[in-house]
């Protein structure tokens, strides 16, 4: 019941966002803005709910998964929100012009991953982990890695505005946005994804790293990201190709996620 | 000459060189991810057809072991040791701490690295199968004991954790009594016990001396001259389903069953707890170097995300 409301809260969120992006009366992106930690909270309100039921952090597997993402989601957008809404009357605009936009790409791609949570793809049974995956360094590694992933979420939208806008100033802000939450999702990704999952592999099976598909694709996005910062340092024309490589970094994510699920197999198949 | 070593470093140290590398090992790894890996060479051609010709011949079944993963990841630990040399030589005294935030991260994955290579060489690994009462040795003269395996389990009845009681002496001492859990390894001496799964252990009898092999899924026995891989055991229906490693074909095992001049008398069962026996020297540096890799980022983009708030403010 709980996801269903945030998910009808989001679709609403979103109505209001289209609205205000193409009326632009303040009241409806003041409402929208409303409506989405509210939805974020909803969703966290369900898998704190789970928690109790399960006796264990619920992050264990796809639908968890789907709706934390979503969640984490939700809280970033949230924050970018409330940061443009404190910086609003700044002497330069810098990318909080464009905050709108970003917020209403990363609402679209929450709205994507709880439709797929929904999906009969995705059981959403109740049920408690299996002995493998009680362990707290699991749960650091999952919950880490999908917060880190959800400010690669907000640096795919920004790096696709900044590729495809004709405005100079706009694409500039784009970069910059692409920048800042690639700085903030790398090292949380870095450290949750791989260096907490390593530790939680090392502590169920014995070994830290065993190039299993899951792990394999982990370590290809985060190596694009590493690229993307690589190639944002080497500056001169390079920061077309950095954003280019931050969307495919997000894909890369996204595959990490589902194709090797349904494509490849392993070890790692829990979620 | 001089300036020909000079510009060599120079490419070698060179970010767009690092950037190359980096595009190329993730784009390889991506391909090999989709290509099982460390099969019998049978698994390919029959699954693969004229493509697993092309995998076999190029290594691509092993792909991590191969040339075309460590040449570049020898290339690119070349590239990132005088990176950082270079990086290290050019700080100058008085800087803040934080400009060798990436200098720390780049020591970590040289350790870390390094850290795979040990693992790679010295890393040993044994199954130990036990039933209640068996004994296995361990290096060290360790001797443990399953005194019991035990299923703890959820309110209905799915399992929660799987854990052996171990009696552990060593030399002439008294036991001890340790516990081994799914994700609560057990440290003896030099090696690392884990709980890495359970079942049955079965007991085939066949004809021609009296012979009695007890096996467990995974097991490779002999019979006959063939030799087969365990692939399932069905307690229930008292029957052991095998594979012929030279054929390919499974065959099914029960009283009566014939697998060659042998025929089976018979089957009896009972649990067992799997436990995986690791020795690995490469562990330690890759705690180590995972350790410098946290320091250094949260040294690194700390510092980036507080210069991108005093621009806010």
């Amino acid at each position: 019941m709980i996801p269903t409301i945030s998910f009808v809260v989001l679709i609403l969120a979103l109505a209001f966002q289209v609205i205000g992006l193409l009326a632009r009366p303040r009241v409806w992106n003041v409402l929208a803005s409303v409506l989405l930690p509210i939805s974020a909270l909803g969703l966290i309100a369900d898998l704190v709910l789970r928690s109790i039921r399960i006796s264990f952090v619920a992050v264990t597997n796809t639908y968890e998964a789907l709706v934390f993402f979503s969640a984490a989601l939700g809280v970033v957008l949230s924050g970018m929100q409330f940061h443009a809404y404190r910086q609003r009357d700044a002497a330069q605009s810098r990318s909080h012009g464009a905050v709108p936009y970003v917020v209403f790409g990363g609402s679209l791609l929450m709205m994507l991953l709880l439709a797929l949570a929904s999906s009969p793809l995705v059981p959403d049974a109740v049920r408690p982990p299996v002995p493998a995956l009680r362990s707290g360094w699991l749960v650091m590694h999952v919950s880490l890695a999908f917060i880190g992933e959800a400010f690669f979420a907000v640096s795919f939208v920004s790096a696709i505005i900044g590729l495809t806008t004709p405005d100079t100033g706009r694409r500039v802000q784009m970069d910059r946005m692409t920048y800042r939450s690639i700085a903030i999702g790398y090292p949380i990704f870095t450290i949750g994804a791989l260096i907490f999952g390593a530790v939680w592999a090392q502590s169920a099976w014995g070994r830290y790293w065993g190039w299993d598909p899951k792990e394999t694709w982990a370590l290809v996005t985060w190596l694009t990201y590493t690229l993307y910062l690589h190639l944002r340092i080497s500056g001169g024309g390079k920061k077309r190709a950095a954003s280019i490589t931050a969307v495919v970094g997000f894909l890369f994510t996204l595959f990490t996620f589902f194709g090797v699920n349904y494509l490849l197999t392993g070890l790692h198949s829990y979620s | 000459m001089r300036s020909a070593l000079k510009r060599m470093s120079t490419v070698l140290s060179s970010v767009r060189f690092a950037v190359i590398l980096i595009a190329f090992i993730a784009l390889m790894s991506a391909i090999a991810a989709g290509i099982p890996q460390s099969r019998s060479p049978e698994f390919y051609l029959s699954r693969f057809d004229g493509l697993g010709r092309v995998i076999l011949s190029l290594g691509f079944h092993q792909f991590f072991r191969s040339w075309w993963f460590l040449l570049p990841i020898a290339l690119f630990t070349l590239n990132l040791l005088l990176c950082t040399i270079k990086r290290i030589r050019r700080h100058r005294v008085g800087e803040p701490i934080a400009v060798y935030g990436p200098d720390v991260i780049h020591i970590g994955i040289l350790l870390l690295i390094a850290a795979g290579l040990m693992t790679l060489g010295f890393r040993e690994e044994r199954r130990i199968v036990l039933a209640e009462g068996q004994t296995a040795q361990l290096p060290g003269d360790y001797w443990v004991t399953l005194t019991s395996f035990d299923t703890i389990s959820y309110a209905d009845g799915s399992p929660r954790n799987w854990q052996s009681e171990l009696d552990v002496s060593r030399s002439g001492n008294p036991p001890e009594t340790r516990f081994v859990g799914v994700n609560s390894p057990l440290r003896i001496g030099s090696v690392r016990l884990y709980q890495y799964s359970h079942g049955r252990e079965v007991t085939v009898r066949v004809s021609g001396g009296n012979e009695e092999i007890s096996l467990a899924v995974g097991d490779r026995f002999a019979i006959s001259g063939d030799v087969f891989d365990v692939e399932r055991i069905d307690t229930e229906a008292q029957i052991l389903v095998v594979r012929n490693t030279g054929t390919g074909a499974a065959v099914q095992l029960g009283t009566g069953a014939r697998i060659g001049d042998a025929q089976v008398l018979g089957l009896s069962s009972r649990p067992v707890s799997v436990l995986l026996g690791v020795r690995d020297l490469g562990l330690l540096p890759a705690i180590m170097a995972l350790s410098l890799i946290i320091l250094g980022l949260v040294i690194t983009f700390g510092r980036k995300i507080m210069m991108q708030i005093r621009e806010d403010s």
